[in-house]
């Protein structure tokens, strides 16, 4: 039977629509499946959390030099004017940067930049304490130096006016200035403040030692600011309303990390006004820096150069109770050192 | 209008019906759901004295006093009764919980009602268990509304225009309709002897104003005076009266206390407080027992022990009333051991 | 049974079930009220608040799976929701039907040819969402489920309801009511210009619809090519999709209407593609996605000006249970439905208080309304289709059972303004905002001090005991009788203070007489000073439920005033530690 071209062509149209027909169908029943399970895959019959799930730090870590060989001094208290001698001395007296840094180390120093003053109004860690250790650091063999701080002023400004971000462009460190991505939220077991809260996380990527080098004031708040009120720039967030509960922050500050080494820098002490000061004479020569690996230690000597006892700071003993450290430091048998002579 | 194809196929029938199907499967599904209550119904339903109080303890005791509201012919409940603890007692009448509290206030139940007799009359009746009576007199004294006539119910009622108040034994009862007549002032003094045949008998209401002499005495001021009477802190549990006297005017106060040192300590105290308040002694020779009066801008106090009981004239407008008075109140109380 | 009566029928019930929805959606367990009608079930079968949520928030809550069956349906038969089932559709397409009774053919195949601007609500789509991408669902604006519950909610029966009192005791009141009324009546009135003008140029959700159904095996297609070209099918075409020509699956809403018109019976719905040719969608021009696109960046400068973070507006508080500004505006379809069912009337649509994104969220206005947050109330998130206002039970609201731990959902703490406040600023005794506080144990909290009145210091005075006349006149304006006013020696702040107890002239009656040494009694000097308890608010314990705002005698901009401080949703608003 011959078909006349007509009826072929129907036949043909009748074909492909049959086929059209058939992948459409291929086609919305795999668009369906696809929704299908992509509605499963992402179904949630709980409804979202109150909170915004995020996966909180419990610490920034353990820093600690593990084997102290026996007798090693922990701490030594050095007697001068020369920041860098000083400095040099007691890191030696504690057996060498070596013993604290090895090769390839990448070194986080956290100073305290709070302010953009200037270095002589002793708001801040002093450049040539911060030259001084950084330059240990890098001698022991440290492929990177680190130095950050969250200060409560403009950043770029606070480095720059203080001198810190100069001491640390000669030494060959680089700075760490705070911005968002750096800052993740902490919940320290236990703690009543510090649960959700962002700290400075970012800054610590790789960073395997971790030295605090800060200066020795007066603090209107919390009585003193040393190494452990130090730490408090780590914290982001809207940080001041811990302001109630000073040393209750501190003392779960002391918990957030614990340090290779502490350096307390009491040369020149902030005695009044703290923690801004701002004249020259808030200030008095006291002519002493602590290199400790305790940090409740070296406040407790901090604490003595302004003229205060531990009454008067009573976050240095609820750090002790917590396991920070040692506040009674002469049980450390520091060593005690000269170098004015 | 444009003609329309005449035959509807098969397909397109079947379709359709299937649409309706659907359609009335739907609404099936509709009418299963509703009447399965969303959290937000049950809770709105549950009322508010349920909510947020797990003290389970008291949700018993609450119970004690709704029950003893009666159902009255004529009172139509517009409501449950709801009742209130300590804990929530200002939910219901805010910042007046305070009076009931100090009084040690137990629980509360109230319920309001409609009133048949009288077109659209709302009347809400509240019991307070007070734990005592005396806690129940304090209260009710402490809020008498003066002027307004003592109503023979109980030993301590009276009646205003469009309310009864009254105690028996440790409840204290307020029946408030929402406005005045006469109708209902009757219909408010039935539905008070239903509620009064429920309340269990706890021996004899103490006539408060037994203690105090009879002549003179303006019956409606006594009460008792749960803390701080007079201003003077600590003196507490203190019954007072308003004396009316041909030498003036006084008030006359008692109070018994556990032991006859008790008594004779707070009533220093009570001198004591004068003095710093700067009352001075006045000499009262002839007075009974020569009991000192302390006068202050012509108001007299006077305090004296008698066993264990404390009692006294407090805010007498002449001496010779404070005296008259202190005489009359002293033989009354040797009378009564 | 035609299918055209069908779909009618069809129509008819979705419309009504919807108004249904609309009326039990007041608090009750009245079959009339919300018992467990599924007021959220229309906005549950909507497929664009489930791709927007989907996009902004990686998840698909629970009740928006329905969405799927449409989604699943569309895929095999086009746009049946539009001709089936939009309520805003029916109402469409009954405006345009009724505009249009008694026009010619000629006018009504004008009316429904075929325009080229129909292609703006594919645009329309893709920028929605690329805001729901980058966080910001805004689809509620202009999707027609949302946009229908929220006219009805807020603007038609509050309207309708006013003289009547059938859906509520005392009428609501919305704020912006009128520009969501306007909203509406704009896309009803545009049927005037052309029937289902909002289907056809506007709806988001129509346009997402066509993409859906680009594939779908069956579809509306002619037998013959050459068929006599009597076009009677194009003059009852609702969706302008040029069923006598090339057909455009994508625009047809399924009406039926020329498979119904046509007299030839050469129009049906089958497999097989119109013999007069078709093409899935209308002519879309990339440069219309990449406008469109543009989306993306708007949402991004929404995050540059900062407005869920720390610039946010303080006076903006949410229902209670909102999550945190970021996530709810991953959420809200700005449906209306809390605003309705808040026994309250206190949560409104914000206009601009939640910024320009926040455009009709839900905000919660004290000053409104006829309370502050009820305590036993949970409504307004077992309402939301959506949880950007979680469902919150009455134990994780208040903070009781298993939520003792985490204490109440906090929706921000009270201040009081102490330039208002009437003991604060005015000397005038008031205890209202703390008589109210209805947190356990109170929020609000006073601190009594005594303040001389004005013109009430070293007045002259004679004193007989309890009694007192003044030299002067009574200072005026003061109910020294009130309890609140007491008595005491000028120039000796430490004297007891004797209330006074009546006034009656110029003489005053004390509780006890006035004690003091040296007072001459002809010759006193007194001062009138008044008890005010002054409140304050315990931040630890309030829980931002507005009742002392809203109760504040202080009736304009109130002496006390709830701001986000402190809410529970957010951390950044933390204020206590």
């Amino acid at each position: 039977m011959k078909l006349t071209t007509k009826e072929q062509e129907r036949l043909q149209t009748r074909e492909l629509n049959r086929r059209d027909f058939l992948k459409r169908i291929g086609y919305a029943s795999a668009l369906a499946l696809a929704t299908g399970g992509l509605g499963l895959a992402l179904y949630d019959p709980k409804g979202p959390a109150p909170a915004e799930g995020q996966k909180a730090l419990t610490g920034l870590g353990d820093f600690s030099r593990r084997a102290m060989a026996p007798g090693q001094a922990k701490m030594a208290i050095i007697r001068g004017t020369d920041r860098a001698v000083m400095v040099e001395r007691g890191v030696k007296a504690l057996g060498g940067m070596e013993s604290f840094i090895g090769k390839g180390d990448r070194v986080l120093i956290k100073v305290n930049a709070a302010f953009a003053t200037p270095a002589s109004l002793g708001a801040t860690t002093h450049p040539e304490t911060l030259a001084a250790v950084a330059g240990l650091c890098f001698k022991a063999g440290a492929a990177q130096v680190l130095v950050t701080d969250n200060p409560i002023n403009n950043p770029d400004s606070c480095f720059e006016i203080t001198g810190l971000a100069g001491a640390a462009r000669a030494a060959g460190a680089r700075v760490i200035a705070p911005r968002p991505a750096l800052f993740a939220p902490v919940s320290l077991p236990g703690a009543k403040l510090l649960q959700n809260w962002p700290v400075m996380a970012g800054a610590f990527t790789g960073v395997t030692k971790v030295i605090v080098v800060s200066p020795v004031k007066d603090h209107q708040r919390a009585g003193a600011s040393m190494t452990l009120k130090n730490y408090y720039g780590f914290l982001g967030g809207r940080r001041n309303v811990f302001h109630q509960d000073i040393n209750g922050i501190i003392t779960e500050l002391s918990q957030l990390l614990k340090p290779t080494l502490c350096v307390l820098d009491g040369t020149v002490s902030m005695m009044t006004n703290g923690p801004t000061g701002g004249s020259l004479s808030d200030l008095k020569d006291t002519g002493t820096m602590v290199v400790a690996t305790d940090p409740v230690a070296a406040d407790a000597v901090g604490v003595e150069l302004l003229g205060r006892t531990l009454a008067d700071v009573p976050y240095i003993l609820m750090a002790e109770k917590a396991g920070a450290g040692q506040a009674d430091y002469r049980r450390l048998n520091p060593v005690l050192l000269n170098t004015s002579a | 209008m444009a003609r329309r194809k005449a035959k509807v196929g098969a397909a397109q029938k079947l379709t359709g019906y299937g649409i309706l199907a659907v359609l009335g499967l739907i609404a099936v599904g509709l009418l299963i759901q509703q009447s399965r209550f969303n959290p937000a119904v049950i809770v709105a339903m549950r009322g508010p004295e349920l909510t947020g109080r797990p003290q389970a303890a008291s949700t018993q005791a609450q119970a004690a006093t709704a029950a003893l509201i009666p159902e009255v012919s004529g009172f139509t409940p517009l409501a449950p009764t709801q009742s209130y603890g300590p804990e929530n007692l200002s939910d219901k009448i805010d910042g007046k919980a305070d009076l009931y509290l100090a009084a040690g206030f137990k629980e509360m139940s109230c319920r309001s009602f409609g009133l048949g007799a009288v077109e659209g009359a709302h009347v809400e009746v509240f019991l307070y268990d007070m734990g005592s009576a005396p806690n129940a007199f304090a209260v009710f004294s402490g809020q008498r509304r003066s002027g307004s006539p003592s109503s023979s119910l109980t030993a301590n009622a009276y009646a205003t225009t469009n309310a009864l108040f009254f105690t028996q034994g440790r409840f204290y009862v307020e029946i408030v309709a929402d406005r005045a007549s006469e109708t209902l002032q009757k219909s408010l003094e039935a539905y008070a002897t239903a509620l009064l045949a429920k309340i269990p008998a706890e021996g004899e209401t103490k006539d408060a104003a037994a203690l105090f002499p009879k002549e003179g005495l303006v019956r409606e001021t006594v009460r008792l005076c749960a803390a701080d009477t007079f201003g003077c802190e600590g003196l507490n549990n203190m019954l007072t009266g308003e004396y009316s006297l041909k030498s003036g005017k006084a008030t006359a106060f008692v109070a018994v206390r556990d032991t006859p040192e008790l008594a004779q300590a707070e009533a220093r105290r009570y001198l004591d407080f004068l003095a710093a308040n700067g009352y001075r002694k006045v000499q009262t020779p002839g007075s009974p027992g020569d009991i000192p009066a302390l006068v202050l801008d012509n108001s007299f106090e006077m305090v004296f022990v008698e066993g264990r009981t404390l009692a006294g004239v407090h805010d007498a407008t002449t001496l010779e009333a404070a005296l008259e008075l202190a005489a009359k109140l002293r033989n009354e109380l040797k009378e009564k051991p | 049974m035609r299918i055209v009566t069908v779909r009618r029928i069809s129509q008819i019930f979705f419309l009504v079930i919807f108004l249904w929805f609309c009326v039990t959606a007041t608090l009750g367990a009245n079959w009339w009220q919300l018992r467990g009608w599924p007021i959220n079930w229309i906005l549950d079968l909507d497929p664009l608040t489930f791709l927007a949520t989907v996009l902004a928030t990686g998840t698909l809550y629970a009740s928006l799976t329905w969405a799927l069956v449409v989604i699943g349906l569309t895929l095999f038969v086009g746009r049946f929701f539009c001709g089936f089932a939009c309520p805003l559709g029916t109402i469409n397409q009954a405006t345009g039907w009724v505009a249009r009774r008694g026009l010619n053919l000629a006018g009504r195949m004008e009316a429904n040819r075929h325009r080229r601007l129909q292609s703006l609500k594919y645009y329309f789509l893709a920028f929605l969402l690329a805001l729901a991408w980058m966080g910001s669902v805004q689809t509620g604006i202009i999707d027609p489920l949302p946009l229908l519950h929220r006219s009805v909610n807020l603007a038609l029966f509050p309207l309708a309801d006013n003289g009547l009192g059938a859906l509520s005791d005392e009428p609501r009141a919305y704020a912006s009511a009128w520009l969501i009324g306007v909203v509406f009546l704009g896309v009803v009135g545009l049927n005037l210009v052309l029937p289902r003008f909002f289907c056809r140029f506007i709806c988001p959700l129509g346009a997402l619809f066509g993409l859906l159904g680009r594939f779908s095996p069956w579809r509306i297609g002619k037998t013959e090519d050459n068929c006599g070209d009597c076009q009677i099918c194009e003059h009852y075409c609702e969706g302008a999709c040029r069923p006598s020509g090339t057909f455009i699956g994508g625009e047809c809403v399924l009406c039926m209407n020329c498979m119904n018109r046509c007299p030839a019976g050469r129009v049906t719905f089958a497999g097989f593609p119109s013999a007069a040719g078709e093409v899935g969608l209308p002519d879309l021009s990339r440069r219309g996605f990449i406008v469109a696109g543009a989306g993306l960046l708007v949402a991004s400068m929404w995050e540059v000006g900062g407005l869920a973070g720390a610039g946010r507006d303080p006076g903006l508080i949410r229902p209670p249970g909102a999550l945190d500004e970021g996530r709810f505006l991953a959420r809200c379809i700005r449906c209306g439905q809390c605003m309705r069912i808040c026994p309250g009337n206190i949560i409104q649509p914000a206009l601009l208080e939640a910024g320009v994104q926040g455009l009709w969220t839900p905000a919660v206005n004290y000053r409104i309304g006829r309370s502050g947050c009820q305590p036993n109330c949970i409504a307004c998130g077992q309402v939301c289709p959506t949880a950007a206002i979680r469902p919150l039970s009455l134990d994780e609201k208040q903070g009781t059972g298993d939520f003792a731990a985490q204490g109440p959902i906090r929706m921000g703490t009270a201040f009081v303004d102490r330039g208002r406040c009437l003991p604060w600023a005015m000397d005038r005794p008031c205890l209202v905002c703390q008589e109210l506080c209805p947190v356990s144990p109170k929020a609000i909290f006073t601190r009594t001090g005594f303040e001389a009145i004005r013109d009430g210091e070293a007045l002259q005075a004679r004193v007989e005991g309890s009694g007192v006349d003044l030299e002067a006149a009574i200072p005026a304006g003061a109910n020294l009788a009130s309890g609140d006013y007491y008595l005491r020696p000028a120039g000796q702040p430490e004297a007891a203070l004797r209330r006074i107890t009546g006034v009656s002239g110029t003489r005053l009656t004390l509780e006890r007489p006035l004690a003091a040494d040296g007072l001459a009694a002809d010759k006193a000097r007194v001062d009138i000073v008044v008890r005010l308890a002054r409140p304050f608010v315990d931040a630890a314990r309030c829980i931002g439920c507005g009742m002392c705002e809203h109760e504040c005698p202080v009736s304009g901009r109130r002496a006390i005033r709830v701001y986000s401080e402190n809410e529970s949703r957010s951390r950044s608003g933390r204020m206590l530690i």
